[in-house]
């Protein structure tokens, strides 16, 4: 067979030939085109793993802090990057797609700010792209969060950095890491150190957050808070003893000298999981804010969310037991023997914190709840409406009001924050039949301060009424006066050590009530019936 | 509020009289309430014993609080002589908490201040309604019936101060309407419009639109205070009702009677719906008042607390010392620490910047006496300014004239025509005008007036007019009063452009309203602000956060013209990031071109420069030398080019002169063609005693017609281009919602068993079928719906329920959203928000048992391999929402026999969905489980019949197109912006255009044309399948969102398709894909356009402006195909003959 053009095929050649040079001289043979596609995710390779710093923020120092001893002890070069404040956010807002909500802005901008300065600083951009990677979180849940990423490298792109490294943990389904990015591996247990961390930050937050509002030398609960931190990171990270590191925490926390009974409403902060644990300027320093404004502040814990989380798999493990396979859903897994896992995971989470509390005298709260709570927003708010915070937000609001837990509660949510947006349209109902309810919900952009906390200061106010009225009912009900309450704590230091957890009496919310209220019996006080005395569950319609 | 100004303080307190007269009482001391807020400051002295107001007096502070604090203070002390701790002093309101410090007072909030003197002074208090001047606050007490106690709900605006007085300062100033004329308006006799309450700024667009039609100043602002009064009571209550007596507060309810008429209308109404019962004794009016000292209950309140306060030491005053030496030394110091360096660091650099960019002069060109001056004029009627320039037929400026909007464009257009004739026959020479152009908002009725050639779109006068002067110019950034365009040009062609939506953050307008406010005029903005040392560092955004910034810069005292320098320094930024999104400033080139009035200001100039310097050091930045008439310039070009020796339709400058002319929008105006029946403005233009032109001012093209002959006309030319150019919105709208007659599945039909426990207690089937039959079911037509309804309504019809038992909400539309916004608590997207307002409708206006609204959290998706396929979590959640609206305080369904049932689906899980259907329907019809799911099959059916309809319809346009080589336009939008209400009937001013519609879901899916436009990459590995979208969206877990990423990879690959992007306010799933979209179509050099930040209010000029725009440049990429296809063909005519040639040179014909 003859390899020889046909004369056929030489004239077809000549003329596409020739077609294309008249196209080419009139304009019309156009580039290729070479259609958008989404940003470049460069791998991260073991190799770089030990020349890479790996950093991270959003969550409250002292968890950022005792994490970087998690990531220490899996041999990483780890570092916190700053709280985000204002100028975090101004450079997000330059970069990221416009009208994003606020934990997109101030997250994404933080960063931008870092590698700003280490370019300021004269390193070269390249030398930043390889000497740092970002270790980023996400959920793909329906609200957006699931979403930042996207953002975040349109910005790093923006910013003249398209090959810095992400290394993603989607907190529902793992790792989604490029297969080559063996750089950062998470093995099994370091899921389990970083449980532990969390727990363990949570606990000592909210030890600090008790304490703090009482201490008698202002500065000591956060001098003390500080050395914790410390002291859990590198117990972390040498793979020391926690409960001995926990154990000598609490000596110390009883060393700071309160005064319990300063009367001070408790205030129950909730709201978007970036903002509320936020101690910068997203939510205008807003735990300090109030405490400064003379409340004590119940934060929401880190792990609680841990545990929403594997309840709300469960959940949906549950829902689907009974039905056949769906691709979307459960997809092939084995559903009775997944729902097992996760029942036993969260009876082991459950049994952890506690443990750790019990280390702690009880005092750091208890993990809310979570298989009763969702009874409280029945015929409110869905509790498989899973975005953002889901069920949370109304089921709190209640718990807290019926049970006595917190005077006021505050929801902190960005603007534009959906699901958040959703579950304030049902808040107005819930506020309307619960008769005792004080909540502010806020909504905050980075601006507006002013407004936002004269509206919490609104409500502060009521709370403070009725903290005053209820510590009024307590020194009424047993027959003292608060001089007398405070003479018999002086006589017996015990009681006022700052790690003591006053019994918590039905009715009473403040610390000073329910000190005042224990103190009274153990002065032989009995409560005399006086009209407007708590009975425990209230006000609830 | 400015018009208090002129209304005398109160007559002092008798008390106080005494004092003054020396008849003195021998007190232990005075409490003084101090209420700092963001416009006023209020002080009032209370004798502490009987509470008795002895001094009250109040001051505007015009940005310097502490300065009236101090001169009030001083007041106090010298009508009182007594020695500083006599007194004790408690301050409240925004400024209060910053200030209290320096005086020794004690902070009171401002809400508990007022709802404290609320409950002294007038015991029987309900609720209040405090508007101040950035603050909205609303307390009702509700009676507990358990505790017989009354307990407080308050409320305030969040950070946003859309329904507060500070709207209504600067729409009256923006309206020219005088402190009198505002106490003059009344609310009874006036015609109310449509504007939008919840956002100042976007109010003011809406104004703007409407003072073109000519809508007199005081319809607007009455209906201003009726959009506020609106959106307070439907989000600020969060859906509780105020209860009797109200009390109406603060500066505006005060001094705006119009105001307080508006409350007595709309809350008796609310009474009466919602049924709460009024005391018998007096009118529903009377229960509205303004009660005495309404100006001073906060201050007031403040001191009230301090009467009750235990403490005897909180708030002794500490005398004036601390406060002045903060006035005097303190705040400059805080100043120092935050701001930004001023413009220049020295003279030197202002002087090198003044001789780059000083503004030259305008030298017309001189003529002789008796010459006659061929030219052509260009007009531009803006939202803020009315230009007008003449050229020469070569496109010299030979003259030209400026001037602020005084109220009517036809008035302004005289006056600056008047202005260009005198310069030109003020030389004696003679003008011969040989075509006229107009452009800018008022455009068309111009072009009717003046009798001009052609009517343009502003875009494109100022992109014609920066290729005059810099045929090289990469960017154009025109920054008008109101409007922000910037033009992206690519080798003397328009590339793209980007128009601030809605919103006019940071324009020119905002500029001068604010250097008005301070006392300056606009001419010296710049000057002052240049010169300013240091700046305050505003957030960009939204011109309401603009302003609050201002409020909160004045506290920390930052002076007038510093605020102007750093108002001057965020422009860019908000031009560039927040209108254009664009970081990378030098993806654009490196020429760039700033014209509009605004940058006559050379403060913006500077600030500019400094910006696009900063990233992009190699560009060379331009000022257009007549900036402020850039538009006019391109208009008068676009006359030379139409004209063409044609000749001018112009009136001529003497009719223009002695033109007159009479505005009518009555019920005599009110138009009668369509079921909407707007109110239309006529305009009888008078250019000669015999000659008189009307101009109609309307909504939609077919009001601007008066007799049935013409709308008839109108309708049969609008017939035929609606023919040739299907919408595929309308299409699908129309066929979600119809009937598709499934057969019927029930147990007696087929023989389907039903549940044995329902024939236990129901009685049968016979019996179950009979129920099903008589219920009406009511489902809301929004959201998903607009996707799934015929899956639902065959699911139904197929189990016995009738068709027409299955009763739908109405479209939305402006009346039904405003019956039931009331209803609402919260302010999240309006495709979510409307939803309230559809259920309302179904409960009020409809008869129906049932109400079915589905918490949809996830839905089918035909996307390739996505991680999920969830429904937006306000859709999934809004039903809830709902529910709660509808049953705070008192049970509406209940009242009304309704049950309301808002059962979760997964309906992208088929197994789960089957069996959450099957338990919803046994309880509510009593289904069995195989009954079910046969009607889930029917129900398929169905959809799959709108959908595979649909989209084969529209193969057979594309087909067309495709033929034709004409363009379509796909709608890159959620499935429930084909809800009328919701897309403002863009997509059929696009159809008018002579554009077919399309929808994502109308998109075919024909394996041939998939192949066609995704094969080769499908092949080359780059993707998986045609509906892969992992290539250009890695989060594909929100099913619309998905859809939309694969719409623009659609579009971009399709010759005969370009992109709308269109996007509600608040969207927050669409915010992340901008640039994908963008990105996909620009990729592929598809024209894209956007429609983003779509709301409630239907911002019509703005809509229009950007229709014509996308009409002017789809024209220009048609032509360019057309071109690009005649060349084609003349290619291949040539390689045709070029292949006839070749042949018979290589294969001679034997012989």
């Amino acid at each position: 067979m003859s390899t020889t053009p046909s004369t056929d095929e030489q004239l077809e050649a000549r003329v596409e030939a020739y077609r294309r040079t008249l196209r080419q001289e009139i304009g019309l043979e156009q580039h290729e085109v070479r259609h958008f596609k989404r940003p470049y995710e460069r791998p991260f390779p073991l190799v770089e793993q030990a020349t890479t710093t790996i950093v991270y923020c959003g969550l409250t120092t002292t968890h950022e802090e005792i994490t970087l001893g998690v990531l220490e002890r899996l041999g990483y070069r780890a570092q916190r990057l700053p709280i985000p404040d204002h100028q975090a956010l101004a450079i997000g807002k330059e970069f990221c797609n416009r009208a994003q909500c606020n934990p997109t802005y101030y997250t994404v901008g933080n960063l931008l700010k870092f590698l700003f300065e280490l370019r300021r600083q004269g390193l070269p951009d390249e030398e930043i792209e390889n000497s740092y990677a970002l270790f980023w979180g996400a959920d793909c849940g329906p609200c957006r969060m699931g979403m930042y990423e996207a953002d975040l490298r349109k910005a790093l792109k923006g910013a003249g950095f398209p090959n810095f490294r992400i290394v993603n943990l989607d907190i529902a389904h793992g790792l989604d890491i490029h297969q080559e990015s063996v750089g950062f591996q998470m093995p099994p247990i370091a899921f389990l150190h970083l449980a532990k961390a969390a727990m363990a930050a949570d606990a000592i937050n909210d030890l600090a957050c008790q304490i703090r509002p009482y201490e008698l030398n202002p500065g000591e609960t956060d001098a003390v808070l500080e050395e914790a931190r410390q002291s859990l990171r590198v117990a972390i990270k040498d793979g020391s003893s926690i409960v001995a590191a926990l154990r000598r925490i609490k000596k110390r926390f009883s060393q700071i000298e309160v005064d319990y009974l300063r009367v001070k409403p408790r205030v129950k902060v909730t709201g978007e999981f970036f903002l509320k644990h936020s101690e910068g300027d997203s939510n205008h320093k807003l735990m300090r804010w109030l405490e400064e404004e003379g409340a004590e502040v119940m934060l929401d814990l880190v792990g609680a969310w841990f545990e929403y989380m594997i309840w709300l798999n469960e959940l949906k493990v549950k829902d689907r037991l009974w039905v056949k396979p769906d691709k979307q859903g459960m997809g092939g897994a084995n559903r009775w023997l997944v729902w097992a896992g996760l029942r036993l995971g969260k009876a082991a989470y459950e049994a952890l914190y506690t443990f750790y509390r019990s280390l702690l005298n009880f005092k750091p709260q208890a993990l809310p709840p979570m298989g009763r709570l969702d009874r409280y927003s029945e015929g409110y708010y869905e509790k498989r409406l899973i975005a953002g915070e889901g069920h949370l937000e109304v089921t709190k609001h209640i718990w807290m009001t019926l049970h006595a837990k917190a005077h006021m509660m505050v929801t902190v949510k960005p603007f534009g924050c959906m699901p958040s947006t959703i579950s304030d349209g049902v808040q107005a109902k819930v506020v309307t039949d619960l008769a005792d309810a004080i909540f502010v919900p806020i909504e905050t952009t980075g601006d507006g301060e002013v407004l936002v906390k004269s509206r919490v200061q609104m409500k502060l106010q009521e709370a403070k009424e009725k903290t005053r009225e209820e510590m009024e009912r307590v020194l009424d009900g047993y027959g003292v006066t608060l001089e007398e309450v405070r003479a018999f704590a002086r006589k017996h230091p015990k009681l006022t050590n700052a790690m003591r957890r006053p019994p918590h009496q039905p009715g009473l919310v403040s610390t000073a009530a329910n000190f005042a209220a224990d103190i009274a019996r153990r002065m032989g006080r009995r409560q005399r019936t006086i009209a407007g005395w708590p009975k425990g569950r209230r006000g609830a319609s | 509020m400015s018009d208090a100004t002129d209304a005398s303080s109160p007559p002092l307190a008798a008390g106080a009289a005494r004092l003054r007269d020396g008849g003195g009482r021998d007190s232990d001391g005075f409490i003084i309430g101090l209420d700092v807020g963001s416009t006023t400051v209020k002080a009032v002295v209370l004798e502490p014993g009987s509470r008795e107001i002895l001094w009250a007096d109040y001051q505007f502070h015009e940005t310097r609080q502490p300065e009236k604090v101090l001169e009030l203070l001083k007041a106090i002390e010298g009508q009182f002589p007594l020695p500083s701790n006599k007194f004790r002093i408690f301050a409240t309101g925004s400024g209060g908490a910053a200030i209290a410090p320096y005086v020794g007072a004690r902070f009171v909030q401002e809400v508990n201040a007022v709802s404290l003197a609320a409950e002294a002074l007038q015991p029987d208090v309900g609720s209040v309604i405090e508007l101040g001047g950035q603050d909205a606050k609303i307390i009702i007490w509700l009676l507990d019936p358990k505790t017989g106690r009354k307990r407080k709900l308050a409320t305030m605006n969040d950070k946003c101060a859309g329904g507060t007085g500070a709207v209504i300062d600067r729409i009256s100033a923006k309206l020219q309407l005088s402190s009198a004329q505002l106490r003059e308006l009344r609310y009874s006799n006036a015609r109310l419009h449509p504007i939008a309450g919840k956002c100042g700024v976007f109010a003011e667009t809406d104004i703007n639109s409407l003072q073109k039609q000519g809508v007199p100043s005081q319809e607007l602002m009455v209906s201003l205070l009726e959009a506020l009064v609106q959106q307070n009571l439907s989000v600020l209550t969060r859906g509780n009702t105020l209860r009797p007596k109200v009390l109406l507060l603060g500066g505006p309810n005060t001094f705006v009677p119009c105001l307080q008429e508006a409350w007595r209308q709309h809350i008796p109404r609310m009474w009466q719906e919602r049924g709460l019962s009024l005391p018998e004794d007096a009118t529903p009016e009377e229960l509205i008042v303004v009660p005495e000292n309404s100006l001073y209950y906060a201050a007031l309140g403040a001191a009230l607390y301090g009467h009750q306060e235990e403490e005897s030491q909180a708030g002794t005053y500490a005398g004036t010392a601390a406060l002045e030496e903060y006035i005097e030394v303190g705040r400059r110091k805080a100043k120092e620490t935050t701001g930004q360096r001023g413009f220049f660091a020295g003279e030197g650099e202002m002087a090198e910047f003044r001789r780059l960019y000083a503004t030259k002069p305008f030298t017309p060109p001189t003529f002789s006496p008796g010459q006659v001056v061929e030219a052509y004029m260009g007009v531009d009627g803006g939202s803020t300014s009315t230009k007008a320039v003449l050229t020469d037929g070569e496109g010299r400026l030979l003259a030209k004239a400026y001037q602020l909007c005084k109220g009517n464009p036809l008035q302004d257009a005289k006056e600056v025509l008047g202005q260009l004739r005198q310069q030109m026959e003020g030389q004696g020479a003679r003008l011969r005008i040989r075509g006229v152009s107009t452009t800018g908002y008022a455009k068309d009725i111009l072009k009717e007036a003046l009798g001009a050639d052609v009517a343009i779109p502003e875009t494109v006068a100022h992109a014609q007019s920066a290729l005059r002067y810099y045929p090289d110019v990469d960017v154009i950034a025109d920054v008008g009063g109101q409007d922000i365009k910037v033009i992206i040009m690519k080798r003397g062609k328009v590339k793209d452009f980007k128009l601030n939506t809605q919103c006019s953050a940071g324009n020119g307008y905002f500029l001068q309203s604010t250097a008005v406010r301070f006392g300056y005029d606009i001419t010296q903005y710049a000057e002052a602000a240049l010169r300013a040392q240091r700046a305050p560092t505003f957030h960009y955004g939204c011109a309401v956060f603009l302003e609050q910034d201002i409020s909160h810069f004045q506290q920390l005292g930052w002076q007038p013209s510093e605020i102007m320098a750093g108002l001057a320094m965020v422009l860019p930024k908000n031009v560039w990031l927040y209108v254009v999104q664009e970081t990378n400033l030098a993806r654009f080139g490196r020429t760039f071109l700033l014209q509009g009035g605004t940058h006559y200001n050379q403060a913006v100039v500077k600030a500019q420069c400094d910006f696009i310097s900063a990233r992009v050091p190699q560009a060379q930045i331009h000022v257009h030398p007549h900036a402020g008439e850039s538009g006019a310039l391109g208009a008068a070009l676009e006359a030379i080019r139409v004209m063409d020796g044609r000749e001018s339709s112009f009136i001529g400058f003497d009719r223009v002169e002695r033109l007159t002319f009479t505005t009518t929008r009555d019920e005599s105006t009110r138009c009668v063609f369509c079921k909407n029946k707007c109110l239309r403005t006529f305009v009888d233009i008078q250019t000669s005693p015999s000659q008189t032109t009307r101009f109609i001012a309307a909504t939609c093209e077919r009001g601007m017609v008066e007799s049935i002959e013409e709308v008839r006309a109108f309708n049969a030319r609008e017939a035929v281009v609606k023919k040739a150019n299907p919408n595929f919105v309308e299409i699908s709208t129309r066929e979600a919602f119809r009937s598709y007659h499934p057969p019927q599945v029930t147990s007696t039909s087929d023989g389907a068993r039903v549940s044995l426990w329902r024939l236990v207690a129901g009685g049968g089937a016979a019996r179950m079928r009979q129920q099903r039959e008589g219920l009406r079911i009511g489902i809301p037509r929004v959201l998903s719906m607009y996707s799934y309804a015929p899956f639902f309504s065959a699911y139904l019809e197929s189990l016995g329920v009738k068709p027409q038992h299955i009763v739908w909400s109405d479209y939305t539309d402006d009346q039904m959203y405003r019956e039931g916004s009331r209803r609402g608590s919260i302010d999240p997207c309006f495709p979510t928000k409307v939803a309230v307002s559809h259920v309302h409708n179904l409960v009020y206006k409809k008869r129906v048992d049932a109400i079915f609204f589905p918490v949809i959290m996830n839905v089918p998706s035909e996307i390739y391999d996505c991680q999920a396929s969830w429904s937006c979590p306000t859709v999934q959640g809004i039903p809830e929402v709902v529910k709660a609206a509808f049953t705070t305080e008192r049970d509406a369904f209940a009242e009304r026999g309704i049950s309301y049932y808002d059962p979760v689906l997964h309906m992208a899980e088929p197994h789960l969905f089957e069996r959450q259907m099957y338990l919803f329907f046994r309880r509510l019809l009593g289904v069995s489980r195989e009954e079910s799911r046969r009607a889930i099959e029917q129900g398929y059916r169905a959809l799959n019949t709108f959908l595979s309809g649909i989209r084969r319809r529209a193969r057979e346009v594309l087909d067309q197109l495709e033929q034709e080589g004409r363009v379509g336009v796909v709608l890159l939008s959620r499935p429930y912006h084909n809800d009328p209400g919701i897309h403002h009937e863009i997509p059929a001013q696009i159809q008018k255009l002579g554009y077919p519609v399309f929808t994502i879901d109308s998109l075919p899916t024909d394996a041939d044309i998939l192949d066609r436009l995704f094969g080769e990459e499908i092949r080359r590995g780059e993707m998986a399948d045609p509906l892969d979208i992992h290539d250009a969206w890695k989060h594909s877990f929100s099913e619309t969102t998905s859809r939309k990423v694969w719409g623009a990879k659609y579009v971009a690959r399709h010759p005969n398709l370009v992109g709308i992007d269109i996007s509600s306010f608040k969207c927050g799933l669409d915010s992340p894909i901008y640039h994908v979209i963008e990105g996909a179509l620009e990729a592929a050099d598809t024209p894209y356009f956007t429609f983003h930040d779509l709301d409630e209010n239907r911002p019509v000029g703005s809509i229009k402006l950007r229709v014509e725009t996308i009409g002017y440049f789809l024209r220009r990429h048609h032509e360019e195909m057309c071109h690009r296809r005649e060349l084609a063909e003349e290619v291949e005519q040539r390689v045709a003959a070029y292949r006839e040639r070749l042949r018979r040179e290589l294969l001679p014909t034997g012989g």
